[in-house]
């Protein structure tokens, strides 16, 4: 889409151009297609203004003063001496309110495009019209949603699903982190309200236990990001490179062997190796009994030997999912690269550091930063293995040695329900990954040059 | 272009869809709507019939029970009971599993469509009254309250208000091998552990590191948490020289390689291969450790810890799993009433002997012979009298991460002789601590 | 030294080296006790007449003498007439001595707690002496030569080693779902008695947990999260990568980021949504949640279709087809690979996820899915009881994926290698 075709199909551009017929369809939804013939179409456009005025009337309005305000009104409970028990009256619930606010707004962003999209419909009306030429009617607008307009036929669904299931939520949970809906502001018995900026500032910069406690997580989130994701990624990458040596035979026995621990839900191996790592746990039986140790390792008991132990379970769930992902990719690296490399007498080290990891690096850069974003994410491992213990008195609100931001957030929501704090850690995390994802994937060639590789 | 049109169209039908999904939903701070969304089809019989009998024969009333899985069927008896008992209800019920420990957590999610009568641990009343959720008692409180035992009702009591009525005591006290240890033994901790009981077997079990545990330790020489009352959210006395006693009383159990820290069920594992003579736990273990015991099994209150020469009875938590009516129900004083019937006598009785010997909490059922009878409900009911009321002020949520926090660091040795002190300011620190001033004075 | 064809000439002339090398390590101290001493093979050899009386020291102590006596007629035979039998068998004594080291790392305390060298405390791995690790790195290097003489890949060598350490967890959970012994820890590795039990009272008893029911629920809602999760990708990446329409980059790119939010704190958010279509406490509600958002996960897919070829959607359009037909006729049935891989993937989320389900379906136990099941069975209540059933539940959740994956794994691994070939 170039800038001046753009202009073309400005607001102003249309209305500046347009008939009354048009301009009437502004205010009336719809007009200028009823009056040039295409009914339907007009019609669903009447519809959609009718349906949404009444929604704003019956709610709309409301829910926007609502979540302006948050609530005024206060539960209370009164004591009726008549009936011998209390009343209650009902007060407002602020997350309702909020909830509500952000469903209207959506609707009213919907609205406006409707609203764009009646526009354009009643200027292409005219258009043709004014050009004599048929204007097509429903059958046909239905025949092209199958043809050239497939993708909205094929979109509206997915987008559909995205919008009230992830965007919707998103934007409500955004908008708590301006609010003080913490601990002490629970509703329904209690209404919060809007803080602007202070929950970050206090997460952040504040002098206390908070902000020390965030910094020092954050610290470790990266640090286990890091290292989960690289320890996975060569180790499944050597494990695939084994499995497809020449001399390796019955590969599919061995990538079966390794994807049944795939298949078990990884919450279960982690419960299993959790109790397995504990200090009377199978490994330190098995060791003591073996005579490797006089008293158990404290696997998941000590800071560090929890976050390296963590890493290694880690390991045993990545490396196999890992290897299935590589073993795909390495069967495509052209064999003749091998093949010089041979005549040039690399041994193996030098051909899998001068070819195999830089064709696989350049191939599979996405999956790494994906996998490095999962692994920020990575809930599981740190909460179900070790609920991000040992504990310490060192961090502020429940968060643990080998908490990550994502456990710490679920610590804050489900135990001390810190909702605005929890929110902005979440924005946090969020702009951390989606900088650094869309920075990687606009490089890759598969963004750049998505018709080249065919 | 008119690309960008169709795209406008879908997603404005996603608001559209999304809006009128959201209309439910807003509608949940309407007194109307509330009970509209709470049995629907029932309440709108009931209005109608109210109507029409003119509202002083039998009203229809619905409600909705939560209890844990073990208790379904013996409550849906107790409530056919309590339909009998009030021929002036026409009653439905909708007896539901909750886990006890979840109940707050979901009233908290939404409580509109949460049980009107539901079971939770009193040390939640605080937080449940903060949020609105919970109507106080107050149909025939005052029979309640000479119902039940002093330590019961205080533990459901918030100000003046009565916000429960209590079932069964949800606490901890110890079962041992009576092959081990006589009666006399298992009154003091110290001469437990001085006992030898051969190589392969710990003498005792307990969870330092957990914050429903940790506290019967400090609050034996006196300390306290919350003030006096429990209800001074910037009071602690536990990193006084008392607390530091105490600690290091802690200190030197968790280090005697005679204690072993239980977790994930380690305890009951020790003790069913014979290698643990006593565990704490509550009455949920009863049945099994009767298993690994066999005939050894036994029973008791906590011992003492002696301090400076001075014997401190262990004291742990007064907490009771109680009946609370929820604050959106529809019919709050049918829902009062069934709260009341649920935690009465008959049923404390009924539930006594149909779950897992469920422990009463009604002075003249704990004097029942069956009730005496059974070891581990008389050791719970015994220990009440020596356990402290949970402190009542919301701060306590503050309480439990740096508690657990100090019992793992003095488990996992990170916390010393010479970091004790400190720690232990630490975790006050923390117990005070509220987002809102930061959690620092310093 | 005569040429053997199709062996590696290298490797066959380090053999008898590490062979002697083996020999010498074999007269060294292998434990190291202290306070009693060293233990060596020639000491053991000049005690020996001190324990005519024991059998088992004379048996020792003789296939030590045949041990010594073979392995330099190995030498000797390797040196001086080197064969493929010959390599065959050297092949068999490193394997032998490769799995005894291992063996003794493993059983060392038990026997030498067992025998008369007894020390405080007990024996620890410790004590094994240089020459014990010596032997073992030998003997793993002597395995490697004589596979490298051989032209066979040591590859091998890394696979069963790994192999052992990623099948044990599974191997214990197993054993555990057939314990008879119930609670969480055991002092010891492998059950006292074995029994179906678990299987049978977690299926049949229905009290607490209504498992048989759960998993029902549980596969249904998988089936047909993942039958929409793939109809909801397809249609997006298909969308994406052949058409091009105004938005299109910016909508690959806001919806990339979208999943990368944590959604704990929107759980909130989605229940009200699902209860305000009335919807909440049902299955379609967690079908939903599973599936609604699939569309986000495009970037796979899309990657595969993008290297289909554009000639044949072409051709396809001068015939008269029309994009639908395209993507119904050519490009799915060219994306097999790709299909599978998404069908995998979301079929699998329902079987592991307990929070959000938890928040959806709150107190209708009825609907509950397996993964709370599971999760609750290891409450502080739970655990002594229902441990060894909650490994039995969790081996019948995995025996569904788990055949799935083995008979779908070629699909998986095309349809990934497809989408990233740029």
């Amino acid at each position: 889409m170039n800038k001046s075709k753009e202009k073309k199909n400005s607001v102003v551009h249309i209305l500046r151009e347009s008939d009354t017929k048009t301009r009437l369809s502004c205010l009336i939804m719809g007009f200028s297609d009823m009056a040039r013939g295409r009914l339907v179409r007009g019609f669903i456009y009447l519809l959609f203004e009718v349906a949404f005025i009444a929604f704003m009337i019956v709610k709309g309005g409301a829910n926007l003063a609502n979540f302006i305000t948050l609530g005024t009104n206060q539960q209370g409970m009164v004591f009726n001496e008549e009936t011998g028990i209390y009343d209650v009256s009902l007060g407002d619930n602020s997350m309702l309110m909020l909830l509500g606010g952000v469903v209207t707004l959506f609707v009213i962003a919907g609205f406006i495009m409707v609203w764009l999209s009646n526009l354009y419909s009643a200027f292409e009306a005219q258009r043709l019209k004014e050009k004599g030429a048929v204007i097509p009617g429903v059958i046909e607008d239905i025949k092209s949603l199958f043809d050239s307009k497939i993708h909205k036929l094929l979109l509206t669904l997915p987008l559909l699903g995205i919008v009230i299931f992830t965007v919707v939520p998103l934007a409500y949970m955004i908008l708590m982190a301006f609010t003080n809906y913490d601990m002490e502001h629970q509703p329904p018995g209690n209404l919060f309200d809007w803080v602007g900026f202070g929950t970050f500032v206090k997460l952040f910069t504040s002098n206390n236990g908070m902000s020390y406690t965030f910094w020092h997580v954050l610290g470790w989130t990266l640090v286990w990001a890091v290292f989960s994701t690289f320890t996975c990624y060569f180790g499944g990458m050597i494990l695939a490179i084994i499995i497809n040596r020449k001399g390796i035979k019955g590969k599919g026995f061995w990538r079966t062997m390794f994807v049944i621990t795939i298949a078990v839900p990884s919450f279960v191996t982690l419960m299993i190796v959790r109790v397995m790592l504990a200090k009377s746990g199978a490994i330190n039986v098995l060791l003591e009994d073996l005579g490797f140790i006089t008293s158990p390792l404290p696997f998941l008991t000590e800071g560090t030997w929890a976050k390296v132990t963590i890493i290694i379970v880690n390991m045993w769930i990545g490396i196999p999912v890992t290897m299935l992902i590589t073993t795909g990719i390495l069967t495509n690296i052209p064999s003749d690269l091998y093949e010089s490399a041979a005549i040039d007498g690399a041994n193996k080290f030098q051909t899998f550091v001068k070819i195999t990891l830089p064709y696989m690096l350049f191939v599979t850069t996405p999956y790494l930063v994906t996998n490095f974003i999962s692994n920020i994410n990575n809930f599981n491992a740190i909460y179900l293995l070790n609920d991000g213990g040992p504990a310490t008195l060192d961090y502020f609100k429940g968060a643990g040695k080998t908490d990550i931001l994502v456990t710490w957030l679920y610590k804050l929501t489900m135990d001390s329900r810190d909702y605005c704090y929890a929110s902005a850690i979440g924005i946090v995390i969020f702009i951390m990954s989606a900088v650094l994802s869309l920075i990687v994937y606009r490089n890759t060639g598969a963004y750049k040059n998505e018709e080249g590789f065919q | 272009m008119m690309k960008k049109k169709v795209l406008a169209l879908t997603m404005a039908l996603a608001m559209t869809t999304a809006a009128l999904a959201g209309c439910g939903s807003n509608n949940g701070n309407d007194a109307k709507a509330n009970s509209d969304a709470k049995a629907n089809s029932d309440d709108k019989e009931n209005k109608a019939s109210t109507e029409k009998d003119g509202g002083d024969e039998t009203t229809d009333v619905a409600l909705k029970v939560w209890t844990p899985e073990e208790e379904q069927d013996v409550t849906k008896e107790m409530c056919d009971m309590f339909a009998e008992k009030h021929p002036e209800y026409n009653l439905t019920f909708d007896v539901s599993v909750m886990g006890v420990d979840d109940s707050i957590d979901a009233m908290k999610k939404d409580n509109t469509v949460a049980a009107d009568v539901f079971l939770y641990p009193s040390g939640g009343i605080a937080e449940l009254v903060e949020a609105g959720l919970i109507y106080p008692i107050t149909v025939d409180a005052d029979a309640v309250k000479s119902l039940h035992g002093e330590g019961a009702v205080k533990a459901c009591t918030l100000g003046d208000e009565l916000y429960g009525i209590p079932v069964t005591p949800n606490s901890w006290f110890m079962y041992y091998d009576s092959s081990k240890y006589t009666e006399d033994d298992v009154k003091s901790l110290d001469t437990m552990m001085a006992k030898d009981l051969g190589d392969d077997m710990y003498n005792f079990s307990c969870t330092i590191s957990n914050s429903w545990y940790i506290e019967a330790f400090f609050y034996a020489n006196g300390g306290t948490l919350y003030g006096e009352n429990g209800d001074d959210p910037t009071a602690c006395s536990w990193n006084d020289e008392n607390g530091l006693k105490a600690a290091q009383y802690v200190l030197n159990l968790a280090n005697n390689p005679k204690y072993v820290e239980d977790s994930d069920g380690l305890a009951g594992s020790l003790a069913s291969e014979s290698k643990l003579a006593a565990f704490c736990s509550g009455t949920w273990s009863a049945e099994s450790a009767q298993e690994y015991y066999g005939e050894n099994y036994a029973a008791c209150k906590l011992p003492t810890i002696n301090i400076d020469g001075t014997d401190y009875q262990l004291s742990n938590f007064a907490d009771y799993k109680a009946y609370g009516v929820n604050s959106a129900t529809a019919q709050p004083k049918a829902a009062q009433e069934l709260a009341e019937w649920l935690g009465g006598e008959e049923c404390q009785l009924l539930r006594f002997q149909k779950v897992n010997s469920t422990a009463p909490t009604i002075p003249a059922l704990t004097e029942n012979a069956d009730v005496a009878a059974n070891k581990a409900v008389a050791a719970l009911v015994l220990q009440t009298n020596y356990s402290t009321p949970n402190p009542t002020t919301s701060q306590l949520n503050a309480y439990w991460d740096p508690a657990a926090a100090f019992g793992a660091g003095i488990i996992n040795k990170d916390i010393t002789e010479t970091n004790l002190q400190e720690s232990l300011d630490a975790m006050v620190e923390g117990f005070l601590a509220t987002v809102a001033t930061g959690d620092t004075e310093e | 030294m005569r040429r053997i064809m199709g062996l590696n000439e290298k490797a066959l002339k380090r053999l008898p080296v590490i062979n002697l090398l083996m020999m010498l390590v074999l007269l060294f101290p292998f434990v190291d006790l202290p306070g009693t001493g060293k233990l060596s093979g020639y000491r053991f050899l000049a005690s020996m007449y001190r324990y005519w009386d024991h059998g088992l020291p004379i048996v020792i102590g003789v296939i030590y003498l045949v041990l010594l006596i073979a392995m330099a007629a190995l030498v000797v035979l390797l040196w001086r007439f080197p064969s493929r039998a010959a390599v065959r068998v050297s092949f068999g004594v490193y394997l032998f001595h490769a799995v005894a080291a291992v063996v003794a790392l493993f059983t060392g305390k038990m026997f030498m707690d067992a025998s008369s060298f007894v020390i405080d405390g007990g024996f620890l791995v410790k004590y094994f002496g240089a020459a014990y690790w010596l032997y073992l790195i030998l003997a793993f290097v002597g395995l490697a030569q004589s596979m490298r003489t051989m032209k066979i890949d040591t590859g091998y060598i890394v696979l069963v080693i790994m192999i052992v350490i990623w099948l044990f967890p599974i191997a214990w959970l197993i054993m555990i779902s057939f314990r008879e012994e119930s609670g969480s820890y055991t002092a010891y590795f492998f059950p006292k008695t074995f029994t179906v039990k678990n299987y049978v009272k977690l299926l049949t008893d229905t009290s607490r947990f209504q498992f048989g029911q759960w998993f029902m629920n549980t596969l249904l809602v998988a089936v047909c999260s993942c039958v929409i999760s793939t109809f909801l990708v397809l249609s997006t990446s298909y969308t994406l990568s052949r058409i091009r329409f105004a938005a299109r980059k910016p909508l690959m790119n806001v919806m990339l980021v979208l999943g990368m939010f944590p959604g704990f704190m929107s759980m909130i958010a989605v229940y009200y949504i699902l209860k305000g279509m009335g919807l909440s406490q049902t299955l379609v509600a967690l079908v939903m949640v599973y599936s609604a958002s699939a569309g986000m996960g495009y970037y796979i897919s899309k990657g595969f279709f993008d290297t289909i070829p554009r000639a044949l959607d072409e051709a396809a359009i001068i015939d008269g087809a029309t994009r639908f037909q395209i993507f119904t006729r050519i490009t799915i049935p060219l994306s097999k690979p790709i299909i599978i891989y998404t069908v995998l993937m979301s079929f699998i989320g329902p079987w592991a996820d307990f929070i959000y389900a938890k928040v959806i379906l709150g107190d209708d136990v009825e609907h509950y899915t397996v993964a709370i099941g599971l999760y609750t069975m290891l409450s502080r209540e739970n655990i002594e009881t229902w441990y060894t059933r909650f490994a039995a539940g969790a081996v019948l959740v995995s025996i569904p994926i788990c055949i799935l994956f083995i008979c779908l794994q070629r699909y998986y691994v095309e349809g990934l290698a497809g989408s990233v070939k740029g």
